[in-house]
């Protein structure tokens, strides 16, 4: 059930980056501005490529890079939306050149993951992305 | 060794935690640490009396990377690494606690519940993580069980002479022992169900138990003080 969504999300991913070649207009996001998607790799603009070995990582149940990947996400600043705890979990993405993790971090929502929210500083910011069940 | 209370092991994973304990006793906690080759950090919240100063004096005192967010996700993430202090344990000795307590006690909780959250985390990779924060013996005086005022032990004192029973019937198939005593109400909090487990003070099927996250299943019976939690099936 987990593979099988995640290759929706990855089939969603890159249906999107085409309709965006065809079209050329951007639509407007959701949580944040642009919605752009690499249509080489389906990947969204604002994710780094360090993000995709991360979400496949995810779409696999790892093994994961970090022992902190995986770690419920506890939400403290409330700047998701209120959920049970343990519905969020994180998952570090690599910056390179870093001697540590870095701030940069995709957090799911449900589990399988229903909802993904991007971060790269250090949980100031989110950026949704994925799409609800 | 302090008269309030026994310190906890500090080698001892088990025992990882959040402890209230007097001024007096972080010289005794360092020292002890130091001999057992943990990595000691000291937080002075001297005057320190909101979060933002809190997070950075933190970001001070951990050497906290550049990176740090300056907010509480931020400090629970960089809490479960502590990478860049390589040691095989942790103790962080917070001095001067009572003022952050009295000016901002939901940040104070917040702060408690990170704490435990990363003393947790060390646990399941079986690495000592202990924080110490140091308060005025009338708040120390419960020393070590680092219970939050929210959980005070008063319901399950002696005084009560019957044992009272509660049922609680699952979700599915087990509930996490903390969330357990959060879900019965006998604490307010899952970060306070663990600071209750932590000490020692809930019983399992007749035995002590201190994974504070623990799976607890059908069929079990779970004690704390003079309350008995039968957990049921669910029926659904």
């Amino acid at each position: 059930m987990r593979r099988l969504n995640s290759v929706l999300l990855l089939v969603a991913m890159v249906v999107a980056g085409v309709l965006w070649q065809q079209h050329g207009a951007a639509p407007a996001g959701a949580a944040a501005g642009t919605t752009t998607a690499d249509t080489t790799s389906g990947r969204l603009a604002f994710l780094p490529p360090e993000a995709t070995a991360t979400l496949a990582a995810i779409a696999r149940g790892g093994p994961f890079a970090y022992r902190q990947d995986g770690m419920v996400f506890g939400n403290y600043e409330h700047r998701l939306p209120a959920q049970p705890r343990g519905y969020y979990r994180e998952y570090t993405v690599p910056t390179p050149g870093a001697g540590t993790r870095g701030a940069r971090r995709i957090i799911t929502g449900g589990t399988p993951p229903a909802v993904y929210y991007y971060t790269d500083d250090h949980y100031r910011s989110f950026r949704r992305f994925g799409r609800r069940q | 060794m302090s008269a309030r209370g026994f310190d906890p092991e500090l080698t001892r994973p088990a025992q990882n935690g959040v402890y209230f304990v007097g001024d007096d006793d972080l010289g005794r906690l360092a020292r002890t640490a130091a001999r057992d080759e943990l990595q000691v950090c000291r937080i002075d919240l001297d005057g320190c009396h909101d979060r933002h100063v809190l997070l950075q004096r933190l970001a001070l005192a951990l050497t906290l990377p550049a990176s740090f967010g300056h907010n509480w996700d931020a400090l629970a993430d960089c809490l479960r690494d502590l990478g860049w202090l390589p040691a095989w344990g942790h103790v962080l000795l917070f001095e001067h606690a009572d003022g952050l307590r009295r000016a901002a006690a939901a940040d104070f909780e917040i702060l408690l519940g990170i704490l435990d959250d990363a003393a947790t985390f060390a646990g399941e990779q079986d690495k000592p993580w202990f924080a110490f924060l140091a308060l005025p013996d009338d708040v120390s005086g419960r020393s070590p069980a680092a219970a939050p005022k929210a959980c005070d032990p008063e319901p399950f004192s002696e005084s009560r002479k019957t044992m009272q029973n509660i049922e609680f019937e699952l979700e599915g198939d087990y509930v996490e022992l903390n969330m357990l005593i959060k879900l019965t109400g006998l604490c307010d909090s899952g970060g306070a169900g663990k600071a209750i487990v932590a000490s020692g003070a809930v019983t399992v099927d007749g035995k002590m138990e201190l994974r504070k996250t623990c799976k607890i299943h059908a069929g079990q019976q779970v004690v704390l003080g003079e309350v008995a939690i039968q957990v049921l099936a669910d029926s659904r």
